[in-house]
C-alpha cells in the first residue's frame, strides 16, 4: 500500500488540489505518530483529525481496525472514515471526527476523581462489549466531553478482542487516583473549552484560557496575550488569529500583527510566506513581512494578475 | 588532535548547511541594513567562499585548500546551491566565479531610497525562502557528504570537515530523537586529525530573546526542547580553538558549537572563530 512522506502531505495541506475531495482549513502543525503524519483541520466545518500513513505497514493496521469499527462496535467506541487514493492519487488518507471535549491530560487537572473514574467504568464496559482492544490508550488519546464520558481517537491500532488494553487502563485509573482533585470544587463546565493540544510549536505553545486563545513559551509565560477568539499554530514564524469580533489577521512569534486583526479572512499559505486577505468580498495579496502586494480585486482577477 | 594544518596535500572541507524555509522571509538587520534572513544568509555564504579564496591564493596563483559544499533546505526539498552537488573544490569553483552584482540593501527605519546601501558581491548563492523546514533530511545528506570525504585516502591525514547548520525555526521531517541520532553519525565520522565538527546555529528574531552563543558545556540549561536538541546535536569547540574565546569571555571551555537566537554578526563571529583552524595554511 501507498505511503507518503511527512513532506508531501506537509505540501499538500498548503495546496489543497492535491487531495481528490477534501479541503481542508485552518490546519494546524503536522505531527508525527509512529505510523501516520497527523495535523487538526476543518473539514466540512467539523473539527477533524487527518491522519496520512508515512510507513507501509500503516494503511494495513487502518484497514484491520476500520473493518472492525464498522456498525455497532463504532456506535460503542468511535470510529474514523478512510479517504482512498485521496492525495496524489494514490496514497489513502485517514478522517477521525473530534469530539467536543477535552483531552484526559487536561481533564485530570479539573474534573474530579469520582467523575474520571466513574468515565473511566463505564469507558472500559464499552470496550468489554465491543470485545475490540484499542492498543493505543494514553491521556493524550482520549478526549472527556462535558457529560464526563470517553471517547478515544488515534483508533487505528483497534484489535479484536478485549483484553489487551487492560495494563494501560490501569495505569490511567492509578493516573487519576494519584493526580485528579478528590473534591468537586474544580469541576469545572467544559462548555467554554474545546480540545486543545497544545505542542511546543516554533518556540511557543498555543493556550485557551477564560480570556481567549494566546501563546506561552517555552517557560509557562504567558508572552502572547489571550486575547483572541481563535489562533491557529505557529508555523514558519506565522500565525493566523481572529478577534472575538471575528476579525483575522497574521502575527508573529512575539505577538506582533503582521497583518492587523481588521479583516475578514486571511488565509496565511506557509509554502510561499504569502496570506491571502478578503475585505468586503474583495481580496489582495500580502507578503510575509504584512505588505500589501495587489489591489483589492476579485480573487481570480488578483490570481491572474500574479500569473502575469 | 585538530592541529594539522592546511595544505595542498591536506586539505579540508566547510559545509554550509542553510534554511531556506518560508521562515528566512523574516526581515533582520545587519550593521544599520535591512533585509530579509534569507539574503542575509547568502550574504554570509557569498562572503565566506570570497574570503576562503583570497586565503588560498598566493603569489604562484589559487592554491586547492578547500571542498565546499552548501546544501539548502526548504519545501523545495534538499538541494545543492553550490554547481556541483557536493563538494566543490575551491579551484573548480575559481574556475566559473560569477561577475559581482550589485546589492542594494535599505537603512534601518528609513524607507527613503537615498538611505540604502549598495554592495558588489559575486552571487556564487541566492537567497531562496520556500516551505518548511526539513532538517534531517538536509542532514542525512551531509552525513552521507563528510563520510565519503572523510574515507578518502588523500583526506585520511586531513584537518576534519567543519559542518555550519544555520537555521532560525523548527525541523519539520524528524523527531527530537532522530535529529540527534543523525547529528552523532556526523559528528562520528571522522580523519585521523580529529571527529567531523558540528556547528548549530540558531537565528534570532530581532525580539528581546537573549542571544547565546558557544554555552560552556556545564553551565548551560534550558527548558526549551528544540534548544536541548541543538545543544545535544553539536559538537564541542576543540581545546585549540577555544582560546580565542576565553579571551573574550569570563567563564571557560568546555563550550559547545552551537548558537541560539544569534543575530547576524553574532553568526559570522561564529563562523570566523569555527573556520579560525582552516585559515591556519
Amino acid at each position: 500500500m501507498y505511503c507518503c512522506s511527512i513532506q508531501d502531505f506537509h505540501h499538500a495541506l498548503h495546496n489543497t488540489h492535491l487531495f481528490a475531495t477534501l479541503q481542508p482549513q485552518y490546519i494546524e502543525a503536522v505531527c508525527r505518530t509512529t505510523h501516520f503524519a497527523e495535523c487538526r483541520a476543518i473539514v466540512d466545518c467539523n473539527d477533524v483529525l487527518l491522519h496520512a500513513p508515512i510507513t507501509t505497514e500503516a494503511m494495513a493496521l487502518a484497514e484491520r481496525a476500520y473493518a472492525l469499527l464498522r456498525g455497532e462496535r463504532g456506535d460503542r467506541i468511535g470510529t474514523f472514515r478512510i479517504l482512498h487514493n485521496e492525495l496524489n492519487q494514490r496514497t489513502s488518507i485517514i478522517i477521525e471526527d473530534l469530539p467536543d471535549g477535552i483531552t484526559l491530560d487536561y481533564a485530570v487537572l479539573t474534573m474530579s476523581q469520582d467523575r474520571l473514574l466513574s468515565g473511566l467504568s463505564e469507558f472500559t464496559k464499552r470496550l468489554r462489549h465491543a470485545d475490540i482492544s484499542l492498543n493505543n490508550l494514553r491521556k493524550q488519546n482520549i478526549i472527556v466531553d462535558n457529560h464526563g464520558h470517553w471517547h478515544p481517537i488515534r483508533l487505528y491500532y483497534t484489535t479484536l478482542g478485549y483484553g489487551d488494553d487492560n495494563e494501560q487502563l490501569l495505569a490511567l485509573r492509578s493516573d487519576i487516583e494519584q493526580h485528579a482533585p478528590k473534591d468537586n470544587t474544580l469541576n469545572e463546565p467544559l462548555s467554554a473549552y474545546r480540545t486543545e493540544y497544545t505542542p511546543l510549536l516554533e518556540g511557543r505553545r498555543r493556550t485557551t484560557t477564560a480570556e481567549g486563545v494566546g501563546f506561552m513559551d517555552e517557560d509557562g509565560n504567558m508572552v502572547i496575550a489571550p486575547r483572541y477568539a481563535w489562533a491557529s499554530d505557529f508555523d514558519e514564524g506565522r500565525a493566523m488569529v481572529m478577534t472575538k469580533d471575528k476579525r483575522m489577521g497574521l502575527i508573529d512569534t512575539s505577538g506582533r500583527e503582521v497583518i492587523k486583526a481588521q479583516y475578514e479572512i486571511v488565509e496565511y499559505n506557509a509554502i510561499d510566506g504569502n496570506s491571502w486577505v478578503r475585505e468586503n468580498d474583495l481580496w489582495a495579496l500580502f507578503d510575509y513581512s504584512g505588505f500589501q502586494v495587489t489591489e483589492w480585486d476579485d480573487r481570480e482577477m488578483v490570481d491572474d494578475d500574479i500569473m502575469l | 588532535m585538530y592541529e594539522q594544518r592546511i595544505t595542498r596535500a591536506h586539505r579540508t572541507a566547510i559545509v554550509l548547511v542553510v534554511d531556506c524555509s518560508t521562515s528566512m522571509q523574516e526581515m533582520t538587520t545587519i550593521n544599520n541594513l535591512v533585509m530579509p534572513k534569507a539574503e542575509a544568509i547568502a550574504f554570509a555564504s557569498n562572503y565566506l567562499i570570497d574570503e576562503l579564496m583570497a586565503l588560498a591564493t598566493r603569489y604562484d596563483g589559487l592554491r586547492d585548500y578547500y571542498d565546499i559544499a552548501i546544501i539548502g533546505y526548504s519545501g523545495d526539498g534538499v538541494e545543492s546551491l553550490l554547481p556541483a552537488d557536493g563538494f566543490n573544490s575551491i579551484a573548480h569553483l575559481a574556475t566559473i566565479a560569477p561577475e559581482k552584482r550589485d546589492f542594494t540593501f535599505i537603512c534601518k527605519d528609513v524607507v527613503d531610497e537615498d538611505c540604502s546601501t549598495t554592495y558588489a558581491i559575486r552571487p556564487w548563492v541566492d537567497a531562496k525562502a520556500t516551505g518548511s523546514t526539513p532538517m534531517f533530511e538536509a542532514l542525512a545528506m551531509v552525513a552521507d557528504l563528510v563520510e565519503k570525504w572523510c574515507n578518502e585516502p588523500t583526506n585520511r591525514q586531513s584537518f576534519p570537515p567543519m559542518v555550519f547548520n544555520i537555521s532560525d525555526g523548527e525541523p519539520t521531517d524528524g523527531t527530537i530523537d532522530e535529529l540527534i541520532s543523525i547529528a552523532e553519525r556526523i559528528k562520528h565520522t571522522a580523519t585521523k586529525d580529529g571527529n567531523t565538527l558540528l556547528f548549530n546555529i540558531h537565528l534570532g528574531n530581532n525580539t528581546a530573546q537573549h542571544p547565546v552563543t558557544f554555552p560552556c558545556e556545564y553551565n548551560y540549561t534550558s527548558e526549551c526542547p528544540h534548544q536541548n536538541m541543538l545543544f545535544r546535536m553539536s559538537s564541542l569547540l576543540p581545546e585549540g580553538l577555544e582560546s580565542a574565546l576565553e579571551e573574550q569571555r569570563a567563564d571557560h571551555g568546555p563550550y559547545r558549537c552551537v548558537a541560539f537566537n544569534a543575530s547576524f554578526g553574532e553568526l559570522m563571529s561564529i563562523l570566523n572563530i569555527g573556520s579560525e583552524s582552516v585559515k591556519r595554511n
